[in-house]
């Protein structure tokens, strides 16, 4: 079932010396239950494609329809909270939350209360393979196989359906980058969630089960 | 929920949100106690200009010292005296330059002399006798002389007939006065002719002249009027029809005024009374009644101001009347010089052509004041005995036709008024008229001193505002980088989960706001009570004296400034509020940049 959808999408933003056009005419179509891979050098556009993706940023022409819904026409911020998680390279978790608060954090914004909030929590981080020892350590604490999975963890646990993932394995060494691999792919297709990653990794690319390739802007199916 | 999630995250930084709390305290507390106090100074130092007052006293000093010599029958020899000479008389209104911002003067006061024979607080006590007298023998006057009275004219205590020992003690040539002739003279009781036995038993009573037959009136520019009789006249050979003649008359004119010493008081005209220096150093005080006010100054009220000796020997009170018929006025002396005990006629009441001088204003003046305290201390600065005052402007008339004496401004007759503090200006401009001669006296009841602690103080309290101030900035400059710009990752990741800006922006305000507002409000107050503490030390009850500003100190007075602590609280809240509103500001505009940053941008590390 298709979610996500771009049609003729073009995004330019301007340095300080020049004016860059970093998506060009872009148009694709994601699916419930796929995971997606978009490969491309440095500078071709692949994360800020990411970022019109997760409603950070909006297309200057064409538009990203939601469920058949226009992108311009959402709550961007809600849309981000419910239904597009971002996990990043570098984790980016909340330093000063350990990692049950930090899972919990996108449920309690969604008024869940704290008790079950954290219950859930509880789970998910049981889910993407990680101990009770871990649950109480601030992200200073752990590896950065752990740490991605909490950030998978977080993503997961704002209850969406689309997670959108800038390099996660690009930190990790080879044992936990299988591992996330793994987890991302079981998401998809254990769980129903549309996962588009933007990678250099061969070993995304070949877990993914369509692969699209970014190059000036252009995005081209490649898979 | 944000606002908890941000506190969380505060806690979880205990040790840098508990550095932040400390350093805001102690800087908004050195902020607070400075501002704090900054104003209670301001406020003392204001109550203590309210409180003090600062006058000047304005003496002309003499332009030489003249040696005058007297003849002592005694020692048959001449003593010397010095008597002060002035080129000039320079006026009060030389005092009148530009930029001397006076608050009241300056003004050379008038000592009026006021006759009213309804009052006879000195009756029958004149020291001074004319009669009329036959030498039991030829004789010259060089040395106690027997004369015979024939007739007392005026005076008490001696019987017609009886003889008087007579000397013309300071006549170095007196002339011979014979056995056959009667001879009219103004006479004064002395101890006796020789000095060092004043009071022995067998010390000769000595009668000497007292002349003051002649007139010492002068013009209105202070040019003595010239009379027929010479100043140390005292003496007149009575022939037949004498008194019928004009010096004959002149001698009845001058026989009338001795008993005028008994219904003679001093009435000071002035448009400050506490320009006069017994009350300004408080010396002399209201008993009873009240001051002048403002306007009765202006309009020239007829209201006046009695001493309690006065009131009490005449049951006055205020409300009651008092006819003040001015006869003659003094340029010169205050009315502490000339009337410096009772029963005195101290100059002429005759003007240059013999006759008694009328009174130039004649006015009923209401009592409203009774003033106690000393009087008649016989130095300069005193009050004189039964001395009235006056508003200046009420002697409504000239009184160029009765001036007794004029002389150059002295300190307890010129005075006038300049605000608080101003002395040194005063003189800086004073000192450019290039007016020589001219010596100025403060008196400042110690407020130059004062003022000057409590402006060490001030400065102090500067300081202590400005380096709490920079340092309240500097914390809140380094804290503000420390939890919101450094924090501009957290920001974009809870714009990347989901977070509005709006809840972003809360998520790192509503934490910073709560540490503000802990520490700003811990320190402030800290500060309110501290700078109230150290202000009640000085502030309660101020001791201050009467010192002259350049003369010798009298004894110290208090003025009470209450610290009803609403100035402590004001300070503290006001600067509680400069703290919340810089750290909020800071806050604000450092949240805003981190909004104003695409969180892909940051958190992707790069742009592709």
């Amino acid at each position: 079932m298709e979610i996500l959808r771009a049609e003729k999408i073009s995004y330019s933003y301007r340095t300080k010396y020049q004016k860059v056009d970093a998506v060009r005419n872009v148009s694709c179509a994601f699916e419930t239950g796929t995971m997606y891979a978009i490969v491309g050098k440095s500078g071709s556009g692949k994360s800020t494609l990411l970022s019109l993706f997760a409603g950070l940023d909006v297309p200057d022409a064409g538009s990203i329809y939601v469920q058949e819904q226009s992108i311009h026409e959402l709550d961007r911020d809600a849309y981000r909270l419910r239904q597009a998680s971002v996990v990043y390279q570098s984790f980016h978790l909340f330093p000063l939350l350990n990692a049950l608060e930090n899972v919990m954090l996108p449920m309690e914004f969604q008024r869940i209360p704290r008790k079950e909030a954290r219950k859930r929590a509880g789970e998910i981080l049981h889910r993407v393979g990680l101990t009770e020892q871990i649950y109480r350590q601030v992200p200073r604490m752990m590896s950065g196989g752990e740490q991605q999975r909490v950030a998978i963890a977080r993503a997961v646990a704002a209850g969406g359906e689309i997670i959108l993932a800038d390099e996660p394995t690009g930190n990790l060494d080879s044992e936990n980058e299988e591992k996330i691999v793994a987890l991302l792919r079981s998401l998809a297709h254990n769980d129903g969630y549309t996962v588009i990653v933007i990678t250099h990794n061969p070993r995304v690319e070949e877990a993914a089960d369509h692969v699209f390739r970014m190059e000036d802007g252009r995005l081209t199916p490649i898979r | 929920m944000v606002i908890s999630n941000s506190i969380r995250q505060l806690w979880r930084m205990k040790g840098h949100t508990a550095l932040f709390l400390i350093l805001l305290c102690v800087s908004s507390g050195m902020f607070s106690v400075g501002a704090g106090f900054g104003i209670i100074n301001d406020r003392n130092l204001q109550n203590y200009k309210d409180s003090f007052m600062t006058i000047g006293t304005v003496e002309q000093s003499a332009t030489a010292v003249q040696e005058i010599e007297r003849w002592d029958a005694e020692t048959k020899s001449y003593r010397l005296t010095t008597q002060n000479v002035y080129d000039a008389y320079i006026p009060e209104s030389a005092l009148d330059f530009e930029g001397a911002d006076y608050l009241s003067g300056p003004e050379k006061r008038v000592s009026y002399t006021a006759y009213n024979p309804q009052f006879k607080p000195y009756e029958g006590i004149s020291l001074e006798i004319v009669v009329e007298v036959s030498p039991v023998e030829d004789a010259v006057p060089d040395h106690p002389v027997k004369l015979k009275i024939t007739r007392i004219l005026s005076g008490q205590g001696l019987l017609e007939g009886s003889i008087i020992d007579f000397c013309d003690h300071y006549n170095p040539a007196p002339a011979m006065l014979y056995q056959n002739k009667t001879y009219v003279m103004s006479l004064i009781d002395t101890q006796g002719h020789e000095s060092e036995k004043e009071f022995a038993d067998d010390q000769v009573r000595e009668y000497r002249p007292a002349p003051l037959l002649g007139s010492s009136q002068y013009t209105p520019d202070g040019n003595r009027m010239p009379d027929a009789v010479a100043e140390d006249y005292f003496c007149d050979e009575v022939t037949p029809g004498f008194y019928e003649t004009k010096r004959g008359k002149r001698w009845l004119h001058y026989i009338e005024t001795i008993t005028y010493a008994e219904s003679l008081f001093p009435v000071v005209a002035t448009n400050n009374m506490h320009l006069i220096v017994p009350f300004y150093q408080g010396d002399t005080y209201l008993s009873s009644g009240r001051e002048f006010s403002q306007e009765e100054y202006r309009s020239g009220a007829k209201v006046c101001l009695i001493p309690e000796l006065f009131a009490s020997a005449n049951r006055l009170a205020p409300g009651d009347l008092l006819r003040l018929p001015l006869i003659t006025a003094n340029y010169h002396k205050s009315a502490g010089q000339i009337f410096y005990t009772n029963a005195l006629r101290p100059y002429s009441l005759l003007n240059a052509e013999g006759e008694i001088y009328e009174a130039f204003e004649d006015s009923e003046y209401e009592i409203i004041g009774i003033y106690g305290g000393s009087t008649g201390l016989g130095n300069a600065y005193g009050m004189g005995f039964n001395e009235i005052i006056i508003p200046a402007n009420s002697v409504k008339n000239s009184d160029e036709g009765n001036i007794v004496d004029y002389g150059p401004m002295t300190g307890s007759t010129t005075s006038f008024e300049i605000a608080n503090g101003t002395i040194p200006e005063y003189m800086e401009k004073w000192e450019k008229q290039g007016i020589r001669n001219v010596e100025i006296t403060f008196f400042d009841r110690g407020y130059t001193r004062l003022s000057a602690g409590i402006e060490n103080m001030n400065a102090l309290a500067r300081i202590l505002t400005a380096s709490g101030a920079v340092m309240a900035l500097l914390v809140l400059g380094y804290f503000n980088w420390l939890f919101i710009l450094r924090q501009s990752e957290r920001t974009a990741v809870e714009r990347s989960v989901g977070f509005t800006k709006k809840q972003c922006f809360l998520s790192l305000f509503s934490g910073i706001f709560l540490i503000l507002l802990a520490g700003s409000l811990t320190g402030c107050t800290a500060g309110a009570v501290l700078s109230s503490h150290l202000s009640s030390g000085i502030g309660e009850t101020v001791y201050y004296d009467t010192t002259f500003g350049n003369s010798a100190p009298a004894e110290a007075e208090e003025i009470s400034v209450q610290d009803d602590g609403f100035y402590p609280i004001q300070a503290a809240a006001g600067t509680m509020a400069a703290v919340l509103l810089a750290g909020s500001l800071m806050a604000v505009v450092g949240i805003t940049c981190n909004l104003a940053k695409e969180p892909m941008a940051m958190l992707g590390g790069r742009r592709e």
